[in-house]
């Protein structure tokens, strides 16, 4: 997948999963301040993403995650180390 | 295979052990038996709001991780964090209606794992759902969580308060919030 691919399957899991407006999601925007996520949102979008890599991400890697920008960055290096094709939905 | 007796692994004791019987268990799925009685908690003419089937997973969920964990050091505690596309086929279940709850883990991090859940009777479906669950101290998770460098907590979460909206015809659950302890405290 490409970064662009990357990113708009994470917005996809936004919009679906949270009833988020497409046009509100930016790389630059912060999950729990400007999204409204809480840690249990948190939780439901790293099961999703499971579904994108394939590979179950580490809590302590989870900490750091802020924005949607870090997310495509976590799912492109879970991708590269996984060295597997993602699932598709 | 023989399982042990719920109250022998489980905390929880009557009237609010739910299920009578572990009835498959692996690593990552587990089944129970339940059936609904009269004089039972939040059942009401005869009958239950469906919304049950959560404490029903949450209980199974328990029962799995008990199971898992037997001979190990006495109860562990536990959270129901929040339930996701929770499906009722129906909006009650019936005194003597015997249920299997089936629930399999899909995804697990640290103390964190999500389970797919399915309540039937017989080849019914009667609902279908996601539970995230906690094993382990509430605390510790609240520290670790990635929200907890965000300024939110988990008590800025309302986890399970979709589910108590449009049932106004259903009777409620008795105010439950959906926090429920999967595995109570010692």
């Amino acid at each position: 997948m490409t970064r662009a691919e990357i990113y708009n399957r994470i917005v996809g899991i936004l919009v679906k999963s949270f009833e988020l407006d497409p046009n509100d999601i930016r790389p630059e925007s912060r999950l729990f301040e400007d999204l409204d996520l809480d840690s249990i949102d948190a939780i439901d979008m790293f099961v999703e993403l499971h579904e994108v890599t394939g590979r179950r991400i580490d809590v302590q890697v989870a900490r750091k995650i802020r924005t949607v920008e870090d997310i495509v960055k976590l799912v492109e290096s879970e991708l590269a180390s996984a060295n597997v094709p993602p699932t598709q939905e | 295979m023989a399982f042990p007796p719920l109250d022998e692994i489980l905390p929880h004791r009557p009237p609010m052990l739910l299920l009578d019987a572990l009835t498959a268990a692996e690593a990552e799925s587990v089944t129970c038996r339940a059936m609904v009685r009269a004089g039972a908690p939040f059942v009401a003419g005869g009958r239950v709001s469906a919304l049950i089937a959560l404490e029903y997973f949450a209980q199974a969920v328990a029962a799995l991780f008990a199971y898992k964990s037997r001979g190990g050091p006495g109860p562990f505690r536990g959270l129901l964090l929040g339930a996701r596309d929770l499906e009722l086929a129906v909006s009650h279940l019936r005194v003597g209606d015997v249920l299997d709850v089936h629930c399999r883990e899909q995804w697990a991090s640290g103390p964190v794992a999500q389970f797919q859940c399915i309540l039937s009777r017989g080849d019914e479906r009667l609902a279908t759902g996601a539970v995230t669950v906690l094993r382990g101290d509430p605390a510790e998770f609240a520290a670790a969580s990635p929200a907890a460098g965000a300024g939110s907590d988990l008590s800025s979460g309302t986890p399970g308060s979709d589910l108590s909206s449009g049932t106004s015809s259903s009777p409620r659950l008795d105010g439950r919030d959906g926090r429920d302890h999967s595995e109570p405290a010692p």
